[in-house]
């Protein structure tokens, strides 16, 4: 560091001489040929001169600072307008501010230092200021305090606290107030540029004027190169220093994740600190403080925070952070509570259920396709279920009663019912479940139909087929099979009944072969959704087929419909989205998609073995709410409904 | 000629004297760090009969709990006299281990207790006592670590070469980290039950 600032000096006096001697063959209006001639020419006492009063700048400016800094940290966080903590404050952030404070002074042995906090600075960042480990201090920025968790402030002041005992805040001082000897070069260019007082204008003819600017012009220009020399001084040595102030952190705390953390919120929200004097002070923060445009790699006062945070947590450890605080950003707007009643607050809880709006495509790309909310919603599904219902899908006559109770109806036909199931152990769980699911959203059935068929499915055959028997049966007293009853059963018929060994047979391997088949489907669906001629026909247009084909509602029997559910089921892999597609279209022709909607098109999917995760709603919740009665008032704007 | 190896001579006893008084200071750094994690499991104690006051406002019908903490925190105090009264008896130090870590456990218990008691979170003198008590907990768990840190600083730096020679002329004997307080229950695996 040494040799560098001595060279910047020389260099600086060098190009100053050369100033002054065209200065002095100005104003001697001597002749010279070329510009070595005339740095010849001209006598050696100018140079000395020059020399002399440059270095003598220089040293005065670096002298005064070092002076100013002598008293160490608190001089330094005056310099920012930083206020210092007392110890007694009540302020709940403040108060943890000093405890993590006095606990990394005892990991790291030595006393605890000053703190002070930057009111006004609301980026994250912070440094530590002193000569000697005994007189330091610790400025925080008022947005470090209130961003970062517990575990991330202590990561910082960490770090903050192996500058101080690696001797980094000996080695910043001196290197602040010797740059600030070369940066006074261009403050007296600077100030030589200003436009004369008023009242001393008249001493001062234009000539001069004008010389006295381009002189000052020349020194601001070289105390730039005064600046950079001064950054690259600075970078050199800064950048290894914030590695191992970094690693330092980590053994202070044992805790790699906090210091961690808190560099990739920093990246996030930046660390830019609005103070006068951020930029001589860059060197001692733990982010780069100022916003740096032309900058390159080796001028960096610290190094990329990706790299940071690589050497800290290994390799791609920067997209499992953002990954994480994503989904801790989610979690926290679910929690929060709704300023409605809290029953809303669940997505389960009882009420009508609202019908949701998205479009065909969205459903579509999302076959196959789930991406992170349909497993944040999953998960606060799966965390929303009671615990008896939760605990009856993981135990074999938990599972089957819990099929049954899904199929019971309501009122009277319920006796008729349990009647037909025969074992009266069953029926009464049955009949226990059935009541508190009917406490829950009706959208919770397909779901929990999806977590209890795995536990059935490890069953003997015999067994299987006697839960599909009892099912059909219970669907069946009332001698009506609702839409409801028949995509449960579609369901389970195809996820319990004979399997077949070996991949799906092709048989049809175009639409138009199945055409009659598809069409008694998208009937099927038009009927359920209520919206029967037009749904239909945009179903059909979906599928090419013409109009001419329309099927009467008597002909909407379930065998029909189970037997062309099974033709389609033999459709070739790739035109299969095709007829999702159209079944889409069609339940969608009124822009929502009501229960019983999407617990066809789920029993659909899953005749046809397509998967299908849960339909999201794409529109903002406002135009939904909007479209409301406004009883229900404003809802969380991350609340989401599903199918 | 003489003067040469009369130089050579000082220069040696020189350094030898250095690597002693470094080896002091090592010495004395770890007892230091010692005495740290005393002071801090005293702030501990003298936390808790706050913390159980607040508590017993809420979690009235905790009292076993509360009363298992409040037992805990003064047999902990008793032995930390104990030991502060006779420091080089090691049953003294053991005692005062197993003392803190059943305290240590029944505040644990304390604290998934009031986790069903939303009231008593939001209290504003329990979220400072919580907060003033994690910081207690990590700063006993620093001192700790400082103590230990210090302690192999201290023994590497009478076991390593031109150092133990050094050792014979005082008293360096080699120091004991501190093991980890898991109590046998604790170093039971954890076992994952759907209760």
């Amino acid at each position: 560091m040494v040799v560098l600032f001595i060279a910047a000096v020389a260099a600086i006096v060098a190009v100053l001489d050369g100033v002054a001697a065209l200065v002095y063959a100005v104003v001697t209006a001597a002749e010279a040929p070329t510009l070595s001639a005339l740095l010849a020419q001209t006598p050696r006492g100018v140079y000395y001169a020059t020399s002399a009063v440059v270095l003598g700048a220089i040293a005065i400016a670096t002298g005064n600072r070092l002076w100013e800094l002598s008293e160490g940290g608190a001089a330094v966080a005056d310099l920012v307008d930083a206020r210092r903590v007392e110890r007694d404050t009540q302020d709940a952030g403040e108060r943890r501010l000093l405890n993590i404070v006095e606990e990394m002074a005892l990991a790291s042995g030595i006393p605890a230092p000053l703190v002070y906090l930057m009111d006004r600075q609301t980026s994250i960042n912070a440094f530590a200021a002193g000569f000697s480990p005994y007189e330091a201090s610790v400025i925080v920025t008022r947005g470090a305090l209130e961003r970062l968790d517990r575990d991330e402030l202590q990561g910082v002041v960490a770090h903050e606290f192996s500058h101080i005992l690696n001797g980094d805040m000996r080695l910043n001082i001196r290197l602040l107030g010797v740059i600030s000897g070369i940066v006074v070069i261009g403050t007296i260019g600077g100030y030589l540029m200003l436009p004369p007082d008023p009242e001393n204008r008249g001493d001062r003819t234009v000539n001069v004027q004008i010389q006295l600017f381009a002189l000052g012009l020349v020194l601001w220009l070289i105390g730039s190169i005064g600046v950079l020399a001064g950054r690259i001084i600075k970078a050199v040595i800064a950048r290894q220093r914030e590695f191992l102030a970094d690693a330092s952190a980590v053994q202070f705390t044992r805790n790699p994740d906090g210091i961690a953390g808190a560099l990739f919120k920093v990246s996030e929200r930046g660390s830019v600190v609005a103070a006068m004097h951020a930029e001589e002070l860059t060197h001692m923060c733990i982010a780069a403080p100022v916003a740096t445009y032309f900058e390159f790699p080796w001028m960096r006062s610290h190094p990329p925070l990706d790299a940071r945070i690589e050497r800290i947590l290994g390799p791609g450890a920067k997209i499992l952070l953002r990954e994480r605080a994503r989904r801790e950003e989610r979690a926290a707007l679910a929690a929060r509570p709704s300023p409605v009643v809290t029953e809303l607050a669940s997505p389960l809880a009882a009420r009508a259920p609202e019908p949701i709006r998205t479009t065909a495509s969205a459903v579509l790309a999302s076959v196959g396709r789930p991406n992170d909310e349909h497993v944040d919603y999953a998960q606060r599904l799966l965390a929303s279920l009671p615990a008896d219902v939760r605990g009856a899908t993981r135990s074999a006559d938990g599972a089957k009663a819990l099929v049954c109770a899904l199929v019971l109806g309501d009122g009277p036909i319920r006796a008729t019912q349990l009647g037909t199931i025969g074992d009266a152990a069953l029926g009464a769980r049955a009949g226990a479940l059935a009541d508190a699911l009917s406490r829950l959203d009706a959208r919770i059935v397909m779901p929990l139909l999806g977590l209890a068929i795995p536990t059935l499915k490890v069953l003997a055959p015999n067994d299987r087929d006697a839960i599909l028997q009892t099912a059909q049966r219970i669907a069946e007293a009332d001698h009506k099979i609702s839409v409801h009853e028949f995509a449960l059963l579609t369901v389970l018929r195809r996820r319990l009944g004979v399997e077949a060994k070996g991949p799906a047979p092709v048989r049809y391997r175009e639409v138009r072969e199945v055409s009659k088949q598809a069409t008694l489907v998208l009937s099927l669906l038009a009927q359920a959704g209520g919206g029967a001629e037009p749904a239909l026909l945009k179903g059909m247009a979906a599928l090419g087929l013409g109009s001419g084909l329309t099927i009467e509602r008597s002909a909407l029997s379930l065998a029909a419909v189970e037997s062309a559910l099974r033709e389609l089921a033999l459709l070739a892999p790739l035109k299969k989205p095709l007829v999702i597609k159209a079944c889409l279209d069609v339940v969608m022709a009124d822009g929502r998609i009501a229960v019983a909607e999407g617990e066809l098109m789920r029993a659909i999917c899953a005749a046809l073995d397509t998967p299908l995760p849960p339909i999201l709603d794409a529109a903002p919740r406002q135009a939904v709410a909007a479209a409301q009665t406004n009883t229900r008032g404003e809802y969380a704007a991350e609340e989401r409904h599903a199918i | 000629m003489g003067w040469i190896v009369l130089g050579v001579l000082a220069a040696l006893a020189a350094w030898l004297i250095a690597i002693y008084n470094r080896l002091v200071g090592l010495r004395n750094r770890f007892k230091n760090a010692y005495s740290q994690i005393d002071v801090q499991l005293k702030r501990r104690h003298d936390l808790i009969p706050n913390l159980v006051e607040t508590a017993k406002t809420y979690m009235a019908h905790e009292r076993q709990t509360l009363e298992a903490v409040t037992a805990a925190r003064n047999s902990a105090a008793g032995a930390a006299q104990r030991a502060a009264a006779n420091p080089a008896d090691p049953d003294a130090i053991r005692a005062v281990q197993a003392a803190e870590t059943g305290l240590s456990g029944a505040l644990g218990r304390l604290f998934a207790l009031s986790e069903s008691y939303p009231e008593l979170k939001a209290n504003q003198t329990m979220m400072q006592l919580s907060e003033e008590l994690t910081s207690t907990e990590n700063r006993i768990a620093f001192a700790r670590q400082a103590y230990n840190d210090s302690v192999m600083e201290y023994n590497t730096g009478t076991e390593t070469f031109p150092n133990n020679f050094v050792k014979g002329f005082g008293s360096f004997p080699p120091a004991t980290l501190l093991e980890a307080t898991e109590s046998p229950e604790e170093k039971k695996p954890v076992k994952v039950s759907f209760g």
